[in-house]
């Protein structure tokens, strides 16, 4: 399991071998893309993505020889990083409008209509969201990068689906 | 209506067309092959504030210019703060130090959020922050003030001012000084926490009292890496932790009593002398090798109160700093309760 879910132009793998086997520059490569897009999908920002997943890769990198589970790792740093970042944010987005799109192709107009709803989302239901539907995480792992208990990411997930589905009614 | 299952794909279906929309460059990983070993979450967690205008006093006193002058062939370096000076005429031995700091911090009065009140508590630090960007590390120094108020609850206001500067070194104890009182009257930036936005570093409540297993908390606050006491990189992960604590929450009596505990029991610890912390007040020093770089943590000798830890750089890396260097510090205030949100005591 690894971040680059989907990610067809440039994914090494979905397996477990490129984290602990081969070098950082391996294990960035094939993490970087589908990183930064996660960090899209929780941020909303594409250059905010970028950077918080370079400052998060910086971090796995002070510690990779010590990681014995680096992806983990990562997950956890990333998620901790658009958390804060959005955090800090919040301020400033209300005075400004969103970052506009990365580019012109994208979804559908219902489909426009759940994501900003999934934007709508607390940041844990969202992460949860992001992370179960778009990543396909477990909920093991998703816990892990929440740093929460397997049973609160059922019931994070529950809530958000309820929401998402009242919204969408 | 949507069905449950026709929601669940249209969530796939409509993530995947978003996230597909993000075309991001290829890393550039040689970079982060030569950077500091040493982390420091917290700071870099707030990298988001560097580009908060200087304001005008900041700008009278730091000048910023590219990290090459004109027709210069010397890189220049990060502006750092000087040095502090020890004298270790006197000081005692440094196990001896620590038994009796971990006996006078437990007297230390503990300052508990009274009903429907706050803890008050104000930090300022300069920390060293690393960019990387196009295969290029820039270091930048970014003097900052925090004031945060905890309630009994958990729930905290936190307000940022801070300035980024990149200078050339040397900076004086002058330029020093002028920048810190640029930053006390900078642009504030306010946050209000959740105990969940902290992620593990919510609560020193949390932190056991033994030594050892306090050393493993702080060594491997997200359960990750080695907990070995003569392992530089965990050490260096420990005293990390011990920052982002206290980013977040005023040091408390059981807290200091275990540090001082604690630091008896890793290997290199020693005893740096007698010093004047940042703020001006008398403390000694006590000094934790760990990774490339050195912490210096100064107490109050007679009550065991933290005062103020430094980080000096000591090996040479893409931080372009001139070594030794310091590379960091957090100056910690006496922490006081307030009757409200951004109130403010009397004399914090």
């Amino acid at each position: 399991m690894n971040f680059a879910i989907g990610d067809s132009e440039q994914a090494p793998a979905k397996d477990e071998r490129s984290a602990k086997n081969g070098s950082f520059d391996e294990f960035c490569r094939a993490q970087y893309p589908a990183a930064v897009r996660l960090g899209w999908l929780l941020t909303r920002s594409s250059s905010g993505s970028e950077d918080l997943v370079q400052e998060a890769f910086l971090e796995v990198y002070r510690r990779f020889d010590s990681l014995t589970e680096p992806q983990a790792y990562l997950r956890r740093t990333l998620a901790n990083r658009c958390r804060s970042w959005l955090r800090r944010e919040m301020v400033r987005r209300r005075e400004q409008p969103s970052e506009p799109p990365p580019g012109k192709d994208g979804p559908s107009v219902p489909d426009m209509q759940l994501l900003r709803a999934v934007q709508r989302l607390s940041y844990r239901q969202r992460f949860v969201v992001v992370a179960r539907y778009w990543a396909d995480w477990s909920e093991q792992e998703i816990a892990s990068a929440l740093d929460c208990r397997p049973g609160t990411v059922k019931s994070l997930s529950a809530r958000a689906l309820a929401q998402l589905h009242e919204e969408m009614s | 209506m949507p069905l449950v299952n026709d929601l669940e794909q249209q969530l796939r279906a409509a993530l995947d067309a978003d996230a597909q929309r993000v075309r991001p460059q290829r890393p550039d990983p040689p970079p982060f092959a030569a950077l500091s070993q040493r982390s420091r979450q917290a700071r870099q967690r707030r990298r988001a504030m560097v580009s908060v205008p200087v304001c005008a006093l900041a700008a009278a006193a730091i000048t910023l210019v590219a990290l090459t002058g004109p027709g210069s062939t010397t890189p220049a370096v990060a502006a750092t703060p000087p040095r502090l000076v020890f004298d270790p005429t006197g000081a005692p031995p440094v196990s001896a130090l620590l038994r009796r700091l971990s006996i006078e911090a437990d007297k230390l009065p503990r300052i508990v959020a009274p009903r429907g009140g706050y803890v008050y508590f104000r930090s300022e630090s300069w920390n060293l922050v690393v960019s990387v960007s196009n295969r290029t590390a820039t270091s930048t120094l970014v003097p900052k003030v925090d004031e945060i108020w905890i309630g009994a609850d958990g729930p905290r206001l936190q307000i940022q001012r801070d300035a980024a500067p990149i200078t050339p070194e040397p900076l004086s104890a002058a330029e020093e000084r002028n920048a810190r009182k640029a930053v006390t009257t900078g642009p504030p930036q306010r946050s209000y926490l959740r105990p969940s936005d902290l992620g593990v570093f919510d609560s020193l409540a949390r932190l056991p009292d033994s030594p050892r297993a306090l050393f493993s908390k702080l060594a491997a606050p997200q359960g990750y890496g080695s907990t070995r006491l003569t392992d530089p990189t965990a050490v260096g992960r420990a005293i990390n932790s011990l920052e982002n604590y206290l980013d977040f929450s005023a040091p408390t009596p059981r807290l200091l009593t275990a540090l001082y505990k604690m630091l008896a029991i890793i290997p290199g610890v020693s005893d740096a002398g007698w010093t004047t912390d940042r703020a001006g007040r008398p403390a000694i020093g006590i000094a934790v090798p760990a990774d490339g770089v050195s912490t210096t943590i100064l107490v109050n000798p007679r009550t065991g109160a933290l005062l103020d830890i430094e980080d000096v750089q000591l090996q040479k890396n893409l931080n372009r700093v001139r070594v030794p260097a310091v590379i960091g510090y957090d100056v910690l205030f006496k922490a006081a309760t307030v009757s409200a949100l951004g109130v403010r005591p009397a004399q914090p």
